[in-house]
């Protein structure tokens, strides 16, 4: 965390960044116009809300992916791969192009966050009725949200088209993924979103291990399987929708860490989510700190560091898992 | 015996009939999409330029040779560039469902167009070419070419060393497609402003930029996939029963796999040179053919191709009548051909096309 402060575009040393965090937090404020009220400005205002966004987000969208896997018991599973991020970001776009919200409610306020969960739902929604509906392998379950995403893709490239410049650079930087203009007011919604969701997850982490048995063990040990999904799915739509809306979609976290964390740590959902909440946090803000690194001017997104990580990743798990059983 | 010639006759006639209706539909759209444009320009009045420009007649007056230029220079080849495009997409299509014998193949979604578009994109923005040559065009085409090799070989040895389902197989398609994307949206931000804007008109697919020069090369790549692709029609037909059987039958499943692949490489690349990713033509041409005219890769080759032919246009003339300024046809395609993949991927268990 301290790292990420420190990387970007005005030269700050680390020293000097903590004091001045110091300083700000014991109240202590600067002439206008001085270096160290510029310098306080940029650490305060600018860098600590994206390594702050990056964090929870980061816990968000991993904690997200580890129990879409366990729940639909899908390896290659994740908000991104389902198609929820697209239609997250569908919706978010739909009410910055058309101002078309389903509550009536401004941009603003809470109504693009409402408008990015109802679309995040319909991927879900499709997501469940077809695992309910037929036997489908997990490949299959992952070509639908990758079909989704086209659709939403397309509608929200057609959206782009007919709006004008300003809101296109938006639009575009959500398809991409970007922490570029964070800012403090964008945060106690979606931390409080995202903090509550991990923990109700984290409450239900028992019933999801009863559920990794198999439906049937499941069941008989008193367990409501499908309500069980139906819940965790929809506490996952709204902590991802909430990401979606401030920094568009970034992919692949929610893939990769709980397959990392598995690995270290065996796949007792007690630990499993706290650690890929943890560690998916450090990851996605070291991969922005990359960003920022490679390129001090905010040229390269997040998004694209996600995707240069995370894609060979998700081929090689493919190819890997056809060995064990699915 | 002779009702049963008679009738097998009978049923090749319907197939061809069904064709030649096709093609008519086809021709027809891709005519009326020459006045489908944001400038006023009446279908009779390009009718008469065209004419007129057959007989070399030159125009005299300043808005006449404005619209002399705007129909030949720009709606034509355009016309024509999409046509032929969707015949070469069509065929290919084809050609990957039936050797892989995977429903949802098409270059689109087994990463080959992804590959073409990474090379393209590498020699856009770096110059960076595998063979240094001369002309810009071939090197383009070569440079896509070899990308989009890399995941053909891919498809190609997984599915010869593992059992892996269709599924599966797409399914690497789209992982290698992530891969290829982030390299080339990366390479995108190293980009001046001007390559940045070609390499977007690349990744979701413009006719906009169709020339005639462009025309020339796609008409070459396609006559060639055409003849080929005919040639070899029964020895795909054999390819549909299992490799033990081919064998017997005398057909190298393997050699001719790797064979056709390699074309459908070429071709893809070529497309993807001149217009960029197009997705889903390749995937809906032939499940559309296969409803008119059965599945023997004979009769089914052509009419793919002229279907995937008749989409492209027709997308491209939607497109261009919803928006003036001119949405991308590839977004058209995706927004029609992803609820239709999904479709398909949904019943293929049904069918009898045998995942597992």
């Amino acid at each position: 965390m301290g790292l990420s402060i420190y990387f970007g575009g005005s030269d700050l040393s680390l020293h000097h960044i903590y004091e001045l965090i110091w300083n700000h937090i014991c109240g202590m404020k600067y002439e206008i116009g001085t270096d160290d009220f510029h310098d306080d400005y940029v650490v305060w205002n600018i860098r600590m809300p994206r390594t702050v966004f990056a964090v929870i987000a980061g816990a968000g969208l991993a904690a997200g992916g580890a129990v879409m896997q366990s729940v639909m018991k899908n390896p290659l599973a994740d908000p991104y791969t389902t198609g929820i991020s697209s239609g997250a970001c569908f919706g978010m776009a739909l009410a910055i192009v058309l101002g078309i919200t389903v509550t009536g409610a401004g941009i603003n306020d809470m109504g693009g966050i409402i408008n990015a969960f109802i679309f995040a739902l319909i991927p879900v929604v499709i997501v469940i009725v077809i695992t309910q509906r037929s036997e489908v392998s997990p490949a299959t379950l992952i070509l639908v949200g990758v079909a989704i995403t086209y659709i939403f893709n397309a509608f929200t490239t057609i959206l782009m088209m007919i709006s004008d410049s300003e809101t296109l650079a938006t639009v575009y930087r959500w398809q991409i993924g970007s922490f570029s203009e964070i800012l403090w007011r964008d945060i106690p919604v979606m931390a409080a979103i995202n903090l509550t969701g991990i923990f109700i997850l984290l409450l239900l982490s028992r019933k999801l291990n009863i559920l990794s048995l198999g439906d049937n063990s499941a069941k008989s040990l008193g367990l409501d399987v499908d309500m069980m999904r139906i819940v965790c799915l929809l506490i996952i739509s709204f902590m991802i929708a909430s990401v979606v809306c401030y920094c568009g979609i970034i992919g692949f976290v929610g893939l990769i860490i709980p397959h990392i964390v598995r690995k270290l740590i065996q796949s007792d959902n007690l630990f499993v989510i706290p650690a890929s909440a943890a560690f998916g946090a450090v990851f996605l803000l070291a991969a922005d700190t990359i960003a920022r690194y490679l390129s001090p001017l905010d040229a390269i997104p997040v998004g694209v560091v996600m995707a240069f990580i995370g894609s060979p990743l998700f081929l090689f798990i493919i190819i890997k898992s056809k060995k064990e059983v699915w | 015996m002779n009702e049963e010639v008679a009738e097998y006759r009978n049923k090749n006639r319907k197939k061809l009939l069904w064709m030649s209706v096709l093609f008519v539909a086809m021709i027809i759209v891709a005519t009326y999409s020459i006045c489908v444009t944001q400038y006023s320009i009446s279908f009779s009045r390009a009718m008469e330029i065209i004419i007129n420009h057959i007989n070399g007649e030159e125009p005299q007056d300043y808005w006449d040779r404005l619209e002399k230029f705007i129909v030949i220079d720009s709606l034509c080849p355009r016309a024509v560039g999409g046509v032929l495009v969707g015949l070469i997409l069509g065929i290919c299509g084809t050609l990957m469902q039936s050797t892989i014998r995977n429903p949802l193949a098409d270059p689109y979604t087994t990463g080959i167009s992804s590959g073409a578009l990474l090379g393209v994109t590498l020699f856009t923005v770096f110059g960076f070419s595998v063979i240094p040559s001369a002309d810009e065009n071939v090197g383009l085409i070569v440079s896509a070419f070899s990308f989009a090799l890399i995941p053909c070989i891919l498809v190609i040895s997984i599915s010869s060393f593992k059992r892996v389902t269709s599924t599966t197989i797409v399914l690497i398609g789209i992982a290698v497609m992530y891969v290829f994307n982030a390299f080339s949206t990366l390479i995108r931000y190293t980009a001046s402003d001007e390559d940045v804007a070609s390499i977007y008109a690349w990744s979701v697919g413009l006719l906009g930029r169709m020339n005639w020069e462009s025309s020339v090369y796609l008409f070459i790549v396609f006559i060639l996939l055409f003849v080929i692709s005919i040639y070899a029609a029964n020895t795909l037909n054999v390819l549909a029963m299992e490799d033990k059987m081919c064998s017997a039958l005398g057909v190298n499943p393997q050699r001719t796999r790797l064979f056709i692949m390699v074309i459908v490489a070429v071709a893809t690349a070529t497309a993807v040179c001149f217009v960029g990713t197009i997705g889903f033509i390749g995937l809906i041409a032939p499940h559309i053919g296969r409803i008119f005219v059965g599945s023997d890769n004979k009769y089914l080759i052509p009419a793919s191709a002229i279907i995937g032919a008749f989409i492209l246009i027709s997308a491209d003339s939607v497109a261009r009548i919803i928006t003036t300024t001119g949405l991308p046809v590839g977004v058209v395609t995706s927004a029609i051909g992803g609820p239709i993949f999904l479709i398909i991927l949904l019943r293929q268990r049904k069918s009898a096309w045998g995942d597992h």
